[in-house]
C-alpha cells in the first residue's frame, strides 16, 4: 500500500481527523526538533518549542494552503516559535567564557569535536534573526526560496541576513581559522 | 555588537566576503586568475573551506527527537478539543440556565404564585 502523502494527511487533518495529523506530527518531528535544538541550544527548550509548534500547526491547519509543502509550513511555526522564546530570553545566554583550552580536552581534541562546539557556541551568540537564516541554510539544507517561506522575508532579505551571519561566524571562528 | 568591521579586506585587497559567498554558495570567483596565483586568497580560501566543513559536520551530527513529543502533542490537542466541546455544550446551555433564573426571579419579584 502506498503512504499516503502529506497533503493526503493534511486535507484528512483538516477534516477532523485526528490520526492524519498524529502521523504528520510523528513524520515532521525530528525535522521541527533539530531546528529548534539549532535555534536553541538546549534539549528541553528545544522539546517544549516542538510541542509548542505543533499544536499551534493544529489550530491553524484549517488556514494552511494546499500548494504549500507543509515541511516548509511547519519550519516557519517552529522557527517563529523559536524567535520569540529567544527574543525572551535575549541577553541571558551565557558568555563564550566558558570556552576551555584545547590541552584540557585530549578526548574531544582527538575527535575534532571541541572545533564544532566551538561553531556551535559561535551559533548561539548570533541575533535570533541571523541565526534563522543560517540555521535553516547551513545546518538544514533548505533553499533559498524555502527559507523565504519559512521566515516570511523576500529572498534578497534572506541573502543579507544571512550574508551578514556568514561574516558574523567567520569573525567569531577566527582565533583557529 | 557586529564584529563585522573586524574583517578587513585581505592584503592583496580581495573582500572576504567574495570569498564567503564562493565556499558557502558555490558562486563563481569574481576573478579567477588573481585568486589562481594569489596565496593570500588561497590561504583565506583553505580557512574558510576547513570552516564550512566544520558546519557539515554539525549539519550531519545525530539528533534524535524525543518520541514523547507525538504523545504530548496529540494528549494537548485532544484536551483542547474536549474542553472545546465542554465550551460549547455548556457556552449553549448557560445563556438558557441564565434566562430560566432571571425569568423565574422576575416572576417571583412580581408575586406571581407557583
Amino acid at each position: 500500500m502506498v503512504a499516503p502523502t502529506d497533503a493526503d494527511l493534511v486535507s484528512r487533518a483538516q477534516a477532523g481527523r485526528l490520526d492524519a495529523f498524529e502521523e504528520l506530527v510523528r513524520r515532521h518531528r525530528l525535522g521541527a526538533y533539530r531546528v529548534a535544538l539549532r535555534m536553541l541550544g538546549d534539549d528541553s527548550d528545544a522539546e517544549d518549542a516542538t510541542q509548542d509548534a505543533f499544536v499551534q500547526a493544529w489550530r491553524k491547519l484549517d488556514g494552511f494552503r494546499a500548494d504549500a509543502a507543509f515541511s516548509t509550513w511547519m519550519y516557519r511555526i517552529v522557527t517563529n516559535r523559536c524567535l520569540n522564546m529567544l527574543r525572551a530570553r535575549r541577553r541571558t545566554e551565557p558568555l563564550p567564557t566558558d570556552r576551555e583550552a584545547p590541552a584540557s580536552r585530549p578526548d574531544r581534541i582527538a575527535e575534532g569535536r571541541w572545533q564544532v562546539e566551538d561553531l556551535q557556541r559561535a551559533i548561539g551568540r548570533l541575533t535570533p534573526e541571523q541565526r534563522a537564516p543560517l540555521v535553516l541554510r547551513e545546518l538544514e539544507g533548505l533553499s533559498y526560496e524555502e527559507i523565504a517561506g519559512a521566515l516570511e522575508l523576500s529572498i534578497p532579505a534572506v541573502k543579507s541576513r544571512l550574508h551578514r551571519a556568514r561574516l558574523e561566524l567567520l569573525a567569531a571562528m577566527r582565533p583557529w581559522t | 555588537m557586529s564584529r563585522l568591521r573586524g574583517l578587513p579586506p585581505l592584503p592583496c585587497g580581495t573582500r572576504l566576503d567574495a570569498l564567503v559567498a564562493q565556499v558557502a554558495d558555490g558562486a563563481a570567483p569574481r576573478d579567477p586568475d588573481h585568486q589562481a596565483g594569489c596565496r593570500h586568497c588561497q590561504a583565506a580560501l583553505a580557512r574558510l573551506e576547513e570552516l564550512w566543513s566544520l558546519a557539515g559536520r554539525l549539519a550531519r551530527e545525530r539528533v534524535e527527537a524525543p518520541e514523547r513529543i507525538d504523545a504530548v502533542v496529540m494528549g494537548r490537542i485532544r484536551r483542547a478539543i474536549l474542553a472545546g466541546k465542554v465550551l460549547e455544550l455548556f457556552g449553549g446551555l448557560l445563556p438558557r440556565l441564565g434566562w430560566a433564573l432571571l425569568t423565574y426571579g422576575g416572576l417571583v419579584e412580581r408575586g406571581v404564585p407557583r
